[in-house]
């Protein structure tokens, strides 16, 4: 298994105190591109969560609000991980990912 | 004691005194007293029949071979098979030093109503193996053969065998898998006297190979899906689908150790070892041939077996055990960007245990016998995430019977046989987030069909004539009915054949 810590990014680089994914919308994945297995995003809190995987190439992507450290809200998008061809690899014991988001 | 010493030297000798005429040789080898020593010699060492009782025989038989289930004891092989085989076995002494045996196998037949697998050799394979939704019955033809030579120098004995069996199955309806599978053996071993005794050591070599294609050809398009399953359940879903996956190939390579001790003059224990190691990857040869899975295959077994005499009874004990352990690794395969599927790691997710113990003993007088047996079995395979565990052990009773009777021209050999097999307890874990609901439920079903307490209950007859001393007819027939709680499997065989 591979522990796997995402920290998320805005752009302007404002802190984010929390930020949650509803996983009903198909568009909201974190997925083994191998086995297809679906896992649900963690809660990021202060902007962190961490999660474990089966070692795999992940393709992922979520569109989210999220709410700022000074109590407003944004909406986001990450999708830099989206398609096969730009899957990322999650094969050692550990390893972490900086999520850049963009605002919608 | 000094009885059973004496009897072993009876049985090295018997083969050139007594057994003569074809029905005297043909009840040598139906003997159970004889084949509960020998029976499993061939087996441990490639040299042993050279020193075995056993006179010069050959026959040569077709069957007839059929088996109706009323729900699949095990739905990868179907809930039926209906088929004819040919077979033919031979072993002579060309002179006092050496011998040959072998033996051949041609079979044709259908295996009825096939679910959750496509793959020939589904036992060997498993859990690695191709599967539709939709089963069906499969064509399944079989060529087998092998041959062993040895001969004796002095206290040395040395031998070798070869073997190959070759499978081909089909279905004539969608969805259509094709597989040939190709299996070759290959022994060789020494024997050394040792006083009493003979120690024998025999390497052996396997290969493997099977290719499988899964077509479909209805134009309005497929009926089924195709899975690649990992184990309980879980698949390879990368590459499930009707279109680019459904070419596996099987690729293996195996090495075994097998050591046996048996009387060479005056000793009566028999007992064996074996150690195989076997590995099997299977390979997509439409995406430059990526392996996606390795299975290896660690086998360990043995056996000891007594002959020995109370009164004028002939009597033996025999104790069998089997250990079988089975490591899967799953690939990692890269998103193939330019065209070229690799892989970025192995991960090792599937494992299982199967042990199996078992103890025989036997009474025979006058041709007549018994013999009880008790055995034990234990399995259990898990997956490591999303976690899958099967676990299961089932403890067996049975007793068989039989008599054998030489009338001169006619011989007979009729026997009987009950076998209770009580489940002690069984373990099913898959997660239902993670596993498709037909795959659930499938799974959850076969495992219940698996673990049922089940009776045995079996006879078997054989009547031979001869046409002269060294030729004989023979009609052999037997019945398998075993009983489950609420349905019932029928096997039936009935040969005819020659043995000279």
């Amino acid at each position: 298994m591979c522990e796997v810590s995402f920290y998320a990014l805005l752009p302007d680089g404002r802190a984010i105190k929390s930020m949650s994914v509803d996983m009903t919308p198909e568009g909201n994945f974190l997925r083994d591109m191998n086995t297809r297995q679906e896992y649900d995003w963690p809660v990021f809190n202060a902007g962190k969560c961490t999660i474990t995987l089966r070692k795999g190439l992940y393709i992922m992507a979520f569109d989210t609000k999220l709410e700022r450290e000074d109590g407003t809200v944004a909406k986001v998008r990450f999708s830099e991980f989206s398609i096969p061809d730009k899957a990322r690899d999650f094969t050692g014991d550990t390893a972490s990912l900086t999520i850049k988001l963009v605002e919608l | 004691m000094r009885k059973a010493l004496s009897f072993i030297f009876f049985l090295l000798v018997y083969q050139g005194l007594i057994a003569q005429r074809i029905n005297d040789r043909s009840l040598q080898r139906l003997d159970p007293y004889f084949g509960i020593a020998f029976g499993h010699t061939d087996y441990y060492s490639v040299t042993s029949f050279l020193l075995s009782p056993y006179a010069n025989y050959s026959e040569a038989f077709l069957t007839g071979d059929y088996r109706r289930e009323d729900r699949a004891f095990l739905p990868q092989y179907g809930d039926g098979y209906m088929g004819v085989a040919f077979n033919a076995a031979s072993m002579i002494r060309t002179d006092k030093f050496s011998a040959v045996q072998g033996k051949v196998e041609y079979s044709k037949g259908v295996k009825k109503n096939v679910k959750w697998n496509e793959t020939t050799d589904f036992l060997l394979l498993q859990p690695y193996v191709l599967a539709d939704s939709l089963g069906g019955d499969m064509q399944s033809e079989k060529y087998e053969f092998s041959g062993a030579y040895s001969r004796r120098f002095g206290k040395l004995i040395a031998g070798a065998e070869l073997g190959y069996r070759a499978v081909h199955e089909f279905r004539k309806i969608d969805p259509r898998p094709r597989n040939i599978a190709s299996d070759f053996g290959l022994r060789g071993g020494v024997s050394y006297i040792l006083g009493r005794y003979c120690l024998s050591a025999t390497a052996s070599y396997r290969k493997y190979h099977q290719l499988q294609n899964v077509e479909f050809y209805n134009p309005i398009g497929a009926n089924a899906v195709e899975y690649h399953f990992t184990g309980l359940g879980s698949r390879y879903q990368r590459f499930d689908g009707t279109n680019n996956f459904t070419t596996v190939r099987y690729k293996g390579n195996g090495y075994g150790l097998a050591m046996l001790l048996s009387p060479a003059d005056k000793g009566n224990l028999f007992a064996g070892v074996n150690g195989i190691m076997l590995k099997i990857a299977s390979h997509l040869p439409g995406q430059n041939e990526v392996p996606v899975t390795e299975l290896s295959i660690k086998q360990a077994d043995g056996f000891f077996s007594l002959p020995f005499n109370i009164d004028s009874f002939n009597s033996a004990i025999s104790f069998k055990f089997l250990y079988e352990r089975r490591d899967g690794c799953e690939n990692v395969i890269d998103n193939a960007v330019e065209g070229s599927y690799n892989v970025v790691k192995s991960l090792q997710l599937y494992v299982s245990h199967n042990a199996d113990a078992s103890l025989d003993a036997l009474m025979e007088k006058n041709g007549l016998y018994i013999k009880p047996n008790v055995g034990f079995n234990y399995y259990r395979a898990s997956y490591v995430y999303p976690m899958r565990l099967a676990s299961f052990a089932t403890l067996r009773f049975g007793l068989s019977g039989g008599w054998l009777k030489n009338f001169g021209k006619w011989m007979t050999s009729l026997s009987l046989e009950g076998r209770y097999e009580a489940n002690l307890m069984q373990d099913l874990e898959l997660p239902e987030r993670y596993t498709e609901k037909v795959i659930l439920h499938a799974y959850t079903q076969m495992f219940d069909g698996f673990c049922r307490n089940r009776f045995l209950l079996g006879a078997s007859a054989r009547v031979q004539t001869e046409i002269n001393d060294n030729n004989a007819l023979f009609l052999a027939t037997s019945f398998s009915q075993w009983f489950f709680p609420s349905d019932k499997a029928l096997l039936a065989k009935l040969s005819i054949g020659i043995t000279f």
